[in-house]
């Protein structure tokens, strides 16, 4: 289905040469250099980098909080002026809100473009049970475990139907266990939804496993380094052979740039 | 907290009790030290001639006001100090610095501003709060994590939304701080500054009559202040944290 030109889907996501620079104490941090990206409909779209190299700053520019000094983000062909419901966000931490439930967190949004009462609920309980949290919906975020805040937050993401779901880190803080069951159900979500994916992470089985194509980034200046493509049908396993080739691959191409990021951050100290 | 309770009354009546035996053995002058059957017959003598009900009623009026002039008026200094940097850089050390001042402090002046009335009462009330409540607003909007506003940005807040839904119960738990400091800073002042001008009021109850009088209108402001306490901060402060689990 996803072969063959003439069925090639549409763009959803597209960066354009995304220029970025930070202007620290130490003088010019230059971040991103000429990011071009493009995520179709439906693409499960990794971003592997070593810490620092800029991956952050790459999603924040996506999601709409952060602006490029040059270059072009657009969405359905049409530039991004600030976040926006399109484009669904989960954050390393979750972020989500403690004064709320399960429920009024995942009818945030939901309540941000004055949805009515009754369709909000049913929309929540929907979310709720994709990411099969439906029976949490009316307890506290401090009562929830580290990964089921994760599955609310995407939950909170997904329930507005974004076109493009980002996503950095987010599986990070969690134990092994929880982590490798969360790549599972994202797999899942991800297949239910049908909702394009951008998922940042450092980790480079977590890319392979995930991702129809991981991108590299290089570290100062962030650069796509190259773009790869990993064949192999769904769900995947954690320990999935074939996957270990694409894995040596890549952990290779990273050491370099994860040598300089460390040296870097030791020579600051 | 429910099972604490019976023996709290216990030793509130066990106290009373060596209380009054010690009065009544070692014969000290109710002058020095009224026996609590003194004091009792003396409340119940203001209740009767209306002075209670008359002291409570004007104290807790000024209180509300100058508390309630603080919040506003604190809340706002604290949400501009948040908001703007360099009106924070240099009026925010002189915000915390004037909070670390006694609000009584201010009673000479105020006597000079406002006359021993309604105003300088007014002035000194306000004062302790509108500083704790200013410096804790803006402690609690800058210490708000970045990721809620970036998550609540995501989700299409913004402007009055933003203020209402996500920075202000954000901040709730560390304003509520404030808040309650600020609630006894106003407490204390006001009580102090009725003591010093001659007028209605529970200040100036305490110093009217005997020893007998002074306690009973002692113990009036006790009471006041555990049922705000009690019926005031308690809840709001509970719920807050059953849903935040601090
Ligand atoms: N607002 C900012 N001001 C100045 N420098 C910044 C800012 N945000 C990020 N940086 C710097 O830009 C570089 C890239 O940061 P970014 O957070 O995008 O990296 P990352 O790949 O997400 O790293 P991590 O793996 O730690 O999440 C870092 O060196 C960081 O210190
Ligand atoms: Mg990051």
């Amino acid at each position: 289905m996803k072969s063959g030109s003439a069925l090639t889907p549409k763009v959803i996501l597209e960066l354009r040469q995304v220029c970025k620079d930070f202007h620290t104490r130490q003088g010019r941090l230059h971040v991103l250099d000429k990011v071009s990206l493009r995520v179709r409909r439906g693409d499960f779209l990794c971003l592997l980098g070593p810490a620092g190299c800029g991956k952050s700053t790459l999603f924040h520019i996506c999601a709409g909080l952060e602006e490029p000094d040059s270059g072009q983000v657009l969405i359905d062909s049409q530039p991004v002026a600030g976040p926006g419901p399109d484009r669904g966000v989960v954050f390393q931490d979750g972020a989500l809100f403690p004064w709320l439930t399960v429920r009024g967190n995942v009818e945030f949004g939901l309540t941000m473009q004055n949805v009515p009462a009754g369709e909000r609920r049913e929309r929540c309980d929907e979310a709720l049970e994709l990411v099969r949290l439906r029976k949490f919906a009316d307890v506290n975020i401090h009562q929830l475990s580290a990964g089921m805040r994760q599955r609310a937050a995407i939950a909170r993401a997904v329930v507005l139907q974004p076109k493009v779901l980002l996503m950095d880190e987010p599986f990070a803080a969690l134990d092994a266990q929880t982590r490798n069951i969360m790549q599972e159900e994202l797999q899942r979500i991800w297949a239910q939804t049908g909702t394009a994916v951008v998922f940042v992470t450092s980790n480079v089985s977590e890319a392979v496993r995930l991702g129809d194509r991981v991108a590299v980034m290089s570290f100062r200046p962030g650069r796509i380094k190259r773009e790869v493509p990993v064949h192999r049908s769904r769900p995947r396993l954690a320990d999935d052979p074939h996957l270990m080739e694409i894995r040596t691959f890549l952990v290779r191409d990273l050491k370099e740039d994860a040598h300089l990021a460390v040296e870097e951050e030791l020579g600051d100290a | 907290m429910r099972k604490s309770h019976g023996q709290v009354v216990a030793l509130a009546l066990g106290l009373l009790l060596v209380w009054q035996a010690l009065c009544m053995s070692e014969g000290w002058p109710p002058e020095v030290l009224p026996a609590p059957s003194d004091v009792a017959v003396a409340a119940w003598r203001m209740t009767w001639s209306g002075e209670f009900f008359a002291s409570v009623w004007m104290t807790l009026r000024r209180v509300a006001a100058g508390y309630l002039l603080a919040l506003v008026a604190g809340g706002g200094l604290g949400i501009a100090l948040a908001r703007y940097g360099r009106l924070a850089s240099v009026a925010g050390p002189v915000v915390r610095g004037l909070e670390a001042l006694p609000a009584i402090c201010w009673y000479p002046l105020a006597l000079i501003w406002f006359g021993a009335g309604e105003w300088m009462l007014l002035w000194v009330t306000a004062v302790g709060p509108f500083f704790a409540v200013a410096s804790a607003t803006d402690e609690a909007i800058r210490a708000i994590p970045h990721a809620f506003v970036k998550a609540a940005a995501t989700l299409g807040a913004g402007g009055w939304s933003m203020y209402m839904r996500v920075m202000f119960p954000a901040s709730l738990p560390r304003v509520l701080v404030g808040l309650r400091v600020g609630w006894s800073y106003a407490w204390r002042s006001l009580l102090a500054a009725e003591l010093l001008v001659r007028g209605v009021g529970l200040g100036d109850l305490l110093d009217r009559g005997g020893a007998a009088e002074t306690v009973a209108a002692m113990l009036v402001v006790l009471g006041l202040g555990l049922v705000v306490e009690r019926f005031g901060f308690e809840p709001v402060e509970h719920r807050v944290r059953l849903r935040w689990g601090a």
